[in-house]
């Protein structure tokens, strides 16, 4: 493909022209964008529009697939109460389609779940190994392409949720030289190729990445191991590309629930459904915008799978003295 | 026509043997049983009609062709059922053209005065009112998903102890009435929904003898002219349909009563800029006949893909069923018809 430089170089003029088309589209396609999942949260985070990447980061066993089927959820709903033509494309490297369904199922029952307007990409309960492995990210975007148009009329995407980007198997040309530097390649080329979807696609992409294992690099503070940008598995690809990141950290994996922990200005019990979420970054956002940039909030998983934020909670865990703003 | 079998003419000597039931319609024209899928007496002991033959009006070649889309057999004295040339391809063509519509005028004719006399002796409102007045009638349409407000907008109601005439034998029951309203509001007959049937053919029967298909519309007052609609089987599934599928106001809802339906009520479609197919998973399966000249079970045809082709491709789009679950049962459990909706696909999509 000739290079044209004409479409890099714009003066001030078409850039002011740009920013205000966009800000015209943002205006007029607020229904298409996706809020985020707690809802007591969203005046300090931003929802996500189309073209845009959110990454949520937890270390493994912390709930990325469980906040990733939430938020999922949520769309699913807002999607039916819109009577909207399109679909959720649910991606997941981790847990079969089968098995991803299983808890909707048991909530609402195979009827209602059978009629989600959803594109379930993954493997299948008895699918061979050697298939699971052509899902790299080529045969992703392949396949969200191919879901698109096996309706005839051309079927918009409403949002894609990935889970997640470090499971990513590996592109057929880069297996055989699978070193730690080309492994780091391959995850900031797959997040970078997220992020392409969202405006290939014109939707919100939500993914999943997993951040550190055995040892964070530099946590919220020693006793809250709130992964930090520093935390994200292959570092600064996985943080870099995405417009809004978020990483989360389930206490009581960490400490026994009952638990006091005392630092900084925290004071609290460890509870069994607490989740500490930290708003790490927000591309393009001033504190005006994204009120919660770079803060750190208590959320609560509840029975039904909601995550519940409540500032009067988020106080009473802070020391006497401290006031959450 | 009479119930005795008339004799075939020179030209249609090939097919005599393998025709039965042969009656003479005009001068030009009869009808028989086909050589390929067969026919038997009708119920009321008329005779099968599935196969005509006729001399073309052109030169008076003689033709023959069966009339049941999956058999579709065609003959003339040198071919049968073989490659037929442009020219004799229209023959059979104008043929069929010529008989839909001369059957769709007699048909809406006879309609005409049906919904007359129905609406003179005001039987539907008389059931629905008794089926008012029974809280177990009330129940039965509930169980179906249809509130008391739906059971009386779209009369719906009870004719006891109704004689059923059976193939073995006669008996009473209760039998749960639907009305069925046109696409043009006139109520055209009275289903009967048998509450205790002793055979599956058992379950329905007509209050008044229409002798034809109908294109139910189960709002059938205050509604606009609509460009999309969408077509279930069956007048309860239809009904089910609008009243739980949380539909936007712009998609009318119809039922038919087979999953396929004459090609004069698929006409009565061709306003709809768009038509949703919602049938039930067995409209997927191939048919079945049996040759009668060789014994042998043959495939037929697709039943939707056929609805589909009759209705226009481009216009037509599949709502892919729940499984083996019919719709109204599955929206009973929470289906969202909408979304279902919103998923269709186009028929050529479709892998079988």
């Amino acid at each position: 493909m000739t290079f044209n430089p004409k479409a890099y170089v714009l003066r001030s003029d078409q850039v002011v022209q740009k920013h205000e088309e966009r800000k015209a589209w943002r205006e007029e396609n607020k229904h298409l964008a996706i809020p985020f999942f707690v809802k007591g949260l969203r005046h300090y985070v931003p929802p996500v529009y189309p073209g845009e990447l959110f990454l949520c980061g937890a270390a493994s066993g912390e709930g990325k697939t469980v906040i990733l089927s939430e938020w999922h959820r949520q769309m699913q709903k807002a999607l039916e109460d819109s009577r909207r033509r399109a679909v959720t494309a649910f991606i997941s490297q981790e847990e079969t389609t089968e098995r991803l369904i299983s808890d909707d199922i048991d909530r609402e029952g195979s009827s209602a779940i059978s009629s989600k307007q959803t594109l379930w990409i993954g493997a299948t309960w008895g699918m061979k190994a050697e298939d699971i492995e052509d899902m790299h990210m080529t045969n992703i975007v392949e396949s969200l392409h191919w879901g698109q148009d096996s309706f005839g009329d051309k079927m918009p995407l409403a949002g894609i949720f990935y889970d997640y980007v470090q499971s990513t198997p590996a592109d057929p040309n880069r297996r055989a030289q699978m070193t730690e530097e080309l492994r780091r390649l391959q995850v900031k080329d797959d997040t970078r190729r997220l992020f392409d979807a969202a405006k290939t696609f014109t939707c919100p992409v939500i993914a999943a990445a997993q951040t550190m294992l055995k040892k964070l690099n530099a946590p919220f503070n020693n006793q809250m191991l709130i992964p930090s940008q520093r935390d994200f598995e292959e570092g600064a690809g996985l943080f870099q590309v995405p417009d809004y990141v978020g990483s989360f950290w389930l206490a009581r994996n960490t400490h026994a629930v009952g638990k006091t922990v005392e630092i900084d200005n925290w004071k609290f019990k460890v509870e069994s459904n607490l989740v500490f979420f930290w708003f790490l970054k927000a591309r393009g956002h001033r504190p005006d915008t994204a009120p919660g940039i770079s803060r750190v909030f208590p959320l609560r998983i509840q029975s039904d799978g909601e995550y519940l934020y409540e500032p009067e909670y988020h106080q009473s865990l802070l020391v006497a003295g401290y006031k959450n703003v | 026509m009479s119930n005795s079998q008339a004799e075939l003419p020179p030209e249609f000597a090939g097919l005599v043997g393998r025709v039965n039931y042969v009656q003479k319609k005009n001068e030009n024209e009869y009808s028989s049983s086909c050589p390929q899928c067969g026919g038997t007496e009708h119920e009321d002991g008329s005779f099968p009609d599935r196969f005509v033959l006729w001399r073309s009006s052109r030169r008076g070649e003689p033709f023959a062709m069966c009339l049941r889309g999956h058999c579709n057999f065609k003959w003339s004295p040198s071919k049968q059922d073989a490659q037929w040339t442009a020219e004799e391809r229209a023959e059979f063509q104008a043929k069929r053209v010529e008989l839909e519509t001369a059957h769709a005028e007699a048909t809406e004719h006879r309609l005409a005065e049906l919904a007359e006399t129905i609406k003179s002796q005001g039987i539907a409102d008389r059931y629905c009112r008794d089926g008012q007045m029974k809280s177990e009638v009330q129940e039965y349409w509930e169980r179906r998903g249809l509130s008391v407000e739906w059971q009386v907008y779209l009369k719906l109601g009870v004719l006891e102890d109704y004689t059923v005439k059976g193939r073995l034998s006669q008996y009473k029951d209760t039998a749960y009435t639907i009305p069925i309203f046109g696409e043009s509001g006139r109520m055209e007959n009275i289903k009967l929904r048998m509450a205790n049937p002793r055979s599956d053919d058992e379950r329905f029967r007509n209050l008044y003898k229409s002798g034809c298909q109908h294109l139910y519309t189960p709002v059938h007052s205050g509604q606009e002219r609509m460009n999309k609609c969408v077509v279930l089987e069956g007048e309860v599934k239809a009904a089910v349909g609008h009243a739980w599928g949380r539909l936007p106001k712009d998609i009318r809802v119809h039922g038919v009563q087979s999953k396929q339906p004459e090609s004069r009520v698929l006409r009565k479609l061709d306003d709809y800029e768009v038509v949703y197919l919602a049938f039930d998973p067995d409209a997927y399966r191939r048919s079945e006949y049996v040759d009668t000249k060789t014994g042998e079970v043959l495939e037929g045809k697709i039943a939707i893909m056929e609805v589909a082709r009759l209705i226009g491709f481009e216009r037509v789009r599949l709502v892919l069923p729940p499984g083996n679950t019919k719709f109204d049962d599955a929206m009973l459990k929470g289906y969202n018809f909408n979304n279902a909706i919103n998923m269709a696909i186009k028929p050529e999509k479709l892998a079988l």
